[in-house]
Parts: structure tokens; sequence; C-alpha cells
């Protein structure tokens, strides 16, 4: 089956109606950047697929590739669809037609069954079909040498895989997820059941350790019956009348032993107070203060006394003073005419230095009468103050003792309310009553304490038996969880070494088949000679359960991180056309190739005519477009055959409207034969 | 020691040429032609013959058969000249002769050296013969060795396993009963 013919209307660049016809030998496309080449093979992919395969990116702000797919130049096309037109060995025709609107107008089913037979990728068909017919520029290098060593291996897998059958590799991965998330669920339950059982086992051993203190339980329902008279069954098997009895008896025992402390001091301080001593000190106190009271009485008369002399005293100290003075003065002024100035008397200077010296010893005499007067006084003020600070002090004295029996007073009315508040009744402070009280309080709190302990251990007996029971149980069903655990663990490990063993297998066939396909490669390699040093390459298609293919030339050397851009696309072109050439599910002997020279240089591009050549020669059409006429006219030369069916050249370029056209399409007519015979016959 | 022209000539009749011996001054030559190239095989007794007579061979090929290339058209362009011998060259001989192969001009030159073999040939003659591979890849019961692994790690799921109608997980209830 070849390709018939590919015509296009508003496609791309094409917005006028055009038709290829291709004949069955090749067709080769040429002209300009944007003149249409590819398109006429995109329109082949698109009508297959239904895009075009080539862009790996295929949305943008500006508009993505379905944006693109149609016309969108000046103007409106008329019509907008491509269709590829097939001729089958025996001659019948069908054409794929994918329209703007509409799509495919057969079903893909019908189309996969036309072009392939029933090995054929199902699922995938179509673009595995597109990518090991259509050798593009963008995928030489991304499909080939550049691609990881895994990825590779897939490409192999897609082109040859399906020779191999289903791929169960994805089932045997299905089993072995649901294996997987049993066997997590079933470890889930494991991990609840191990904690169930450990906190059983928490709780038998708090039991276990509570039984061991059982005693005789009639023994402490008698002991309690006689401490709390009014306790029922159903307190007794509770616990927490009992354990609130306790805690109150605890509560007043402890405030009972405070109060018994307190009357211990006040009875020490009753015993003080009505001491003799105490006594004598009190009558002692009032004794001294009745006398430093009298003192005080008697000093304050003293000093009443002194006080009426002292205004007298004041007096005559104010004349002597005055005396002096007018003294000073008579002295200072003299006799006058034999007179005394101060008092007028006829006297001698004798007699008035005699009189001024006598009146002056009179006046000193009073000056100090007056002092002695207020002497006096001082003394008995002293006298009045020293007697009152003793009758302070006398009275705090008393006050001190007096305080003593107030507060002890008061301290045995208190504690008597306080007792009285506890239930402790009696009129008198009995010590020794409140601390056999007290004594009996503590020992049947003890009492009630060790029955409570073990009426509780009663309890425990029982809460062990069903604890012991509930842990037989719990470690019953551990072990089975245990034992699914190990069951569903088993049937991991089985669907691990399934799935394993189906891709050991898938890779083991894919390997026996890559390896029938390996000696076409290789002799693909030498004909295109990528390096000239390396003529040669080898490939390990390693990897049991994740394929991987690497190539080497030389001694091991890795041709990706070695060659050339150049290089690599020509080794990437063999690995290319090697796949392309194995594929055994396809109908379609068409290959395309668009522009598969770039970056390569004359002589590897004359390399790539030759084998193009060869692989005319195994019955297959080839459509190739090329940017330079000269490769053009090389590719017509080189693939021209008699035998093997016309060519046609089809020259592309740009109408006046801007859509893309054919300038000129021209048969490639058969070379002469047997020129050299001709030649040597003619010579 | 193989009889390298006949080799050659034999190796191109193979590939559907029409060949046939022609004298020269130095040695016969294999001419051969098929319906889209025509070309020359020259054999040297040594490298260095080769590399300095090659350039000398291929004029006077040239120059005798001129008349017949200006008959050709086009096929004139796809004329081949095959320069060859069976013994080795040093390094630097080798890439020598591989340099003739990338010069252009005029014709198409194959030029190889130490051609021991028919293996040797046919590598050396590729440009002008049809693909010598063929794979042909047949379908794989990959069931039956399945199958025969299944039943090593699993009998009892060997036949549900790769059965699409059972499910995953009725499969792995069968599994699990098994266990």
């Amino acid at each position: 089956m070849r390709v018939q013919f590919v015509e296009l209307e508003g496609f791309r660049g094409f917005k006028e109606r055009t038709r290829f016809d291709i004949p069955p030998g090749f067709a080769v496309l040429t002209g300009r950047n944007g003149s249409g080449k590819s398109t006429v093979l995109d329109a082949i992919d698109f009508a297959l697929t239904g895009t075009i395969n080539k862009y790996s990116v295929r949305t943008a702000k500006v508009g993505g590739l379905d944006e693109h797919i149609w016309w969108v130049g000046e103007g409106k096309a008329s019509a907008h669809y491509v269709a590829v037109g097939f001729s089958d060995d025996d001659q019948s025709e069908f054409v794929v037609t994918r329209r703007r609107d509409g799509g495919l107008d057969a079903s893909d089913r019908e189309v996969m069954a036309r072009l392939c037979d029933s090995h054929a990728p199902a699922n995938v068909w179509s673009n595995t079909f597109v990518q090991t017919s259509l050798i593009r520029d963008e995928t030489i290098s991304a499909l080939s040498m550049d691609l990881p060593e895994q990825a590779r291996a897939a490409a192999v897998r897609d082109a040859i895989g399906t020779m191999l059958g289903p791929d169960e590799a994805k089932r045997t991965a299905s089993l072995l997820d649901s294996a997987e998330a049993l066997s997590k669920e079933q470890s889930k339950r494991v991990l609840q059941a191990q904690f169930e059982l450990s906190r059983a086992l928490s709780g038998l051993t708090e039991a276990r350790s509570l039984l061991e203190g059982e005693k005789d339980i009639a023994e402490a329902e008698r002991v309690i019956r006689a401490i709390m008279p009014n306790t029922t069954d159903e307190q007794l098997t509770t616990g927490e009348a009992l354990r609130n009895e306790i805690a109150e008896r605890k509560r007043r025992a402890a405030t009972l032993g405070d109060l018994v402390a307190r009357a211990d001091e006040i009875v020490s301080r009753r015993a003080h107070v009505e001491s003799e001593a105490f006594l004598v000190g009190k009558n002692t106190a009032l004794e001294k203060l009745a006398n430093v009271r009298r003192l005080l009485e008697s000093s304050r008369r003293a000093l009443d006394n002194a006080s009426s002399l002292e205004s007298l005293a004041n007096y005559r100290n104010n004349f002597a003073h005055r005396m002096a003075t007018l003294l000073d003065v008579g002295e200072a002024v003299g006799l006058l005419d034999g007179h005394c100035p101060l008092c007028a008397a006829p006297r001698t200077p004798e007699e008035f230095l005699l009189a001024i010296r006598s009146s002056r010893l009179g006046v000193s005499r009073e000056r100090t009468a007056g002092q002695d007067v207020q002497r006096e006084r001082d003394s008995l003020s002293n006298a009045v103050r020293s007697a009152a600070a003793a009758v302070l002090d006398a009275e705090s004295e008393l006050n001190v003792l007096e305080e003593e029996e107030h507060r002890l007073i008061l301290d045995e009315a208190r504690l008597f309310r306080e007792l009285q508040e506890l239930g402790q009744e009696g009129s008198s402070l009995d010590l020794d009553r409140l601390r056999n009280n007290l004594l009996q309080n503590r020992e049947e709190t003890a009492r009630l304490e060790h029955a409570m302990f073990v009426l509780e251990s009663s309890t425990a007996h029982d809460r062990v038996m069903t604890l012991e029971a509930r842990t037989v149980q719990l470690r019953d069903q551990l072990e089975r969880e245990n034992g699914d655990l190990a069951a569903t663990e088993r049937v991991v490990e089985i669907a691990r070494r399934l799935d394993r063993a189906v891709k050991e297998v898938a890779n083991q066939l894919l390997s026996e088949q890559f390896d029938t396909v390996l000696p076409l490669l290789k002799e693909l390699y030498q004909r295109l000679r990528p390096h000239a040093e390396w003529s040669e390459i080898d490939t390990d298609f390693g990897g049991h359960v994740r394929a991987s293919l690497n190539f080497t030339v030389g001694d091991g050397v890795n041709p990706q991180f070695l060659f050339s851009s150049g290089q690599r696309r020509a080794a990437g072109l063999a690995f290319l056309l090697a796949i392309h050439l194995s594929r055994p599910w396809c109908r379609l002997h068409s290959l395309f190739l668009d522009d598969p020279v770039q970056h390569i240089d004359d002589y590897r591009a004359l390399n790539l005519a030759e084998v193009l050549s060869a692989i005319r020669k195994t019955d297959r059409q080839i459509i190739v477009a090329v940017e330079d006429a000269a490769l053009a006219d090389l590719l017509c030369r080189r693939l021209r055959s008699k035998r093997l069916g016309e060519g046609r050249r089809f020259d592309l370029g740009t109408s006046k409207t801007g859509s893309a056209t054919i300038q000129e399409a021209f048969d490639v007519p058969p070379l002469p034969s047997w020129v050299l015979e001709t030649a040597e016959l003619s010579a | 020691m193989i009889d390298l022209l006949s080799v050659i000539q034999s190796s191109l009749q193979n590939a559907d040429y029409r060949t046939r011996l022609v004298s020269s001054e130095r040695s016969p030559v294999v001419c051969f032609e098929d319906d889209s190239l025509l070309g020359f095989g020259c054999i040297f007794a040594d490298p260095q013959e080769l590399l300095a007579k090659w350039r000398e061979m291929e004029t006077a090929l040239l120059a005798r058969y001129a008349a017949g290339f200006r008959r050709a058209g086009d096929k004139a362009w796809n004329v081949y000249m095959v320069f060859a011998c069976g013994t080795k060259g040093d390094a630097m001989e080798t890439r020598q002769i591989r340099w003739i192969e990338e010069d252009l001009e005029r014709t198409r030159k194959i030029a190889a050296i130490d051609l021991a073999t028919r293996e040797d040939v046919i590598r050396a003659l590729l440009p002008l013969l049809p693909l010598q591979y063929r794979p042909m890849l047949r379908p794989e019961d990959a069931a039956e060795r399945l199958k025969s692994r299944i039943q090593n790690i699993a009998p009892a799921i060997t036949q549900v396993l790769l059965d699409p109608a059972v499910s995953t997980d009725e499969v792995l209830k069968t599994l699990r009963g098994s266990l």
C-alpha cells in the first residue's frame, strides 16, 4: 500500500485547494522555508492522528496549535480539510479525510484496519504509525540518540513491541498495586490488634496487683459497718462513699490534731496564769503602781508650792537688776554739789561710795535668793516627770499581765467553739479526752482504709478474670491478623515476582526482536557513516525489568556525548530508519522524511540519498521534503529507477494570495539503461 | 586471500547490477550498471598505489567513457568509482583513503583497503548495494512464556492472570485462597 495523493485546503499555509498526486516510486518536495513542504507531511499526520505531532508545546497565550491548524492568513479559505488517498497493491483505493467541521470521515478503527494488520498497537496505533513512518527534523534527535536509554527502549517497544502480544505488565502492575494496598490495610489491622492487646495487658497487670492484696471481705464489711453503721450494700460495692468517708475522717483528724495542739498550749498558759508566781507578780505590779501614783501626787503638790514662790522670786530678781542699773548710773554720775544723784541726800564722796557699795551688796543678795527659788522649782518639776514615767511603767507592767489573762480567755473560748464544731462536747478542756478522741479517729480511719483495700481487692479478682479472657481473645485475634498479614505479604511477594517476570519476559522478547533488527541498524549506521573514525555501532539492550537501550561505538564509547550534532542526527536517522523498516504490522510501504539533512554535511547527505535508494529497493515509496534544491536534484537522480516506479518532484512556493502552492511539478523519468555497454560498443 | 575483482563483480551481480570486466593499462576494471547508476571497480596492489593512482584512474575511465556519459543524461551524475585493495595501510594511509570518499568532485568514490573477505567487500560496497538485512519480525507467543513463568510462581492463577475477562481483584482473591 502506498500514498496516492495528498489533498488539502484551508490547512496551515495552504489556503486554496491543492492536490499532490504522488507516484508509486517517490516524491521530492522542495521549496524555500515556509513554502509548505512540511505541511504536506503534516497533512498526513493530521489526517491520521487529528493533530500534528512534531510540536512539543501545544498551547500558548496567543493561541496554541489547535488555533493554527487551519488557514489563519488573509481572506477566508473556501473549505478546511485534508485528504490522503491510499492505494493498495490490488489497486483498491481508500481515502482518509479529516475536516475542520466533522473530523474524520471514517472510524479510527476502519482506518487502522486498512493501514495495519492485527498486531498494530490498538490504542495508540495512529501515533505509533506516524512516529515510525514520518521522520521529521524535530524528531530525529528527540526520538533517537538524545533520548534517555529507557525512553529509547520504549521507542523500540512502541515500534516493534506490539509483536509480543498485549502488554501484560499493566495487568500485573495493577495486581501488585492491589496486593500492596491489601497488605497495607492488613498491617494497619495488625497494629490495631497489637494496640488493643497491649492495653488489655496493662489493665491486667494493674488488676493483678490489686488482687494480691485480697483479704477477708466479711471482716472488712463488719469493720466498715461498725464504724459507719449506716453504710448500704451499694455503697460497699462501689466504694465511693467509703472513700469519701475516709477522706472526711482524715480531714477531721488533721483539724482535731491542730486543736489538740492548741489545747495543750492553752492548758499550759492557764497553769501559768493561775500559778503563784504569776499572782505575786501581778500583786507586786499593783502595789508598785499605787506607790508611784502616790509619789506622783506628792511631787505635783510640791511643784505647785514651788511655782507660787517663783513669781515672788522673779519680782525680787527684776528689782535687783533694775537697782544694779540705777547704782551704775548713780556711780557714773557721781555727787552733784555734794548731793547723791539718786536720793539727793548730801553726801561726802566716801559716804557716797560706801552707800553705793552697800546697795550693790544688797542687790546681789536679792539676785541669789531668786536663783535659789528657780533651782528648787526645776528640781521639783523633774521629780514630777520621773514619777509620771514610773506610773506609766507600772501600768504597762500590769497591762502585760492582764493582757495575758485576757488573751487566754479569748483563746479558750475559740477553742471550745471549734471543738464543739468538731463534735467534741464538754464544758471544760479535757486534754486527755481530746487526745483519745484523736487517736480513736485515726485508728478507725486506718481500719476503714484497710477494709476498703480488701473490698477493692475482691473487685480486682473479677476484673482480672475478665481481662484474662479478653487478653486470650486479643492474642488469638492478633495471631490471626499476623497470619493474614503474612499471607498478604506472600501475595505481595508473588505479585511482585509475577510483575517482574512479566516485564522480564516482555523485555526478553523485545530484546530478541531487537537483536533481529540489530544487523539492519548496524548496516544503516555503516551506510550513513556518521563518524569517520567509528564506522560501526553496537547496542546494549539491558535491564531485566526496566528495559534500556544504549549505543556504543569503538571500545564502549557513548556516541550520545561524543558525536557532534550532525553526527548524532545521522546516527539517530539510522536508528529511526531501522525501526521503520522493522515494523511488521504496517501495510503502508511508504517512508516520509521531513527535511532529514539539517546539520548534515554534503558527504553524509549523499550517504542518506544512497540509503534512501537502498530502501527504495525494498519496494517502499519515499516522500521526502528538503529545502535545498541541489539536494532535491540529487535525490531525484539517485532515487530514480525504472524498475521501482516513477518519481515526481514538486517545487513549492507562495501564490499572490499568500497561500502555499505548487509552482511546478514534474515527473522524474527513468534513466537510460546500459550506458556503459553502449559506450563500449561505440568505442 | 580472495580474488578481489571477482568478489566485487559477483557482489554487484548479486545486487542486480550488470557487470563486465574491461581491460585497462594497469589491471582489469569491473564495469557495473543498473537502472539508476553506473560505475567502475578498480583494484590496487596496495594502499600506496591506490593513493597515488586513483585520480589518474578516474580520469582515464571518465575519458574512455565520455561519449557514453554524454548520452546518459542525468545518469552521468550517478557515476561511482570503486578503488579497492586487499592489503592494510597504516593509520595515515587509512585516513587519506577515507578522504578520497569525501571528495565529491566528478564522481562518487568508494575507497577501501584491507578487504580480506567477502564480508569486507560487501561492507565497502554498501552504498551500491540494497539493504543486506531485512528483519522479519514474527509475532511471538509471549503468552506461553508467561504462563510457564506464572506456573512456576503461582500455579493457581496460571489460567486467570492473563485472562482479561477476569478482574485483577478476582485474580488476587484466587491467589490468596490458594495460599
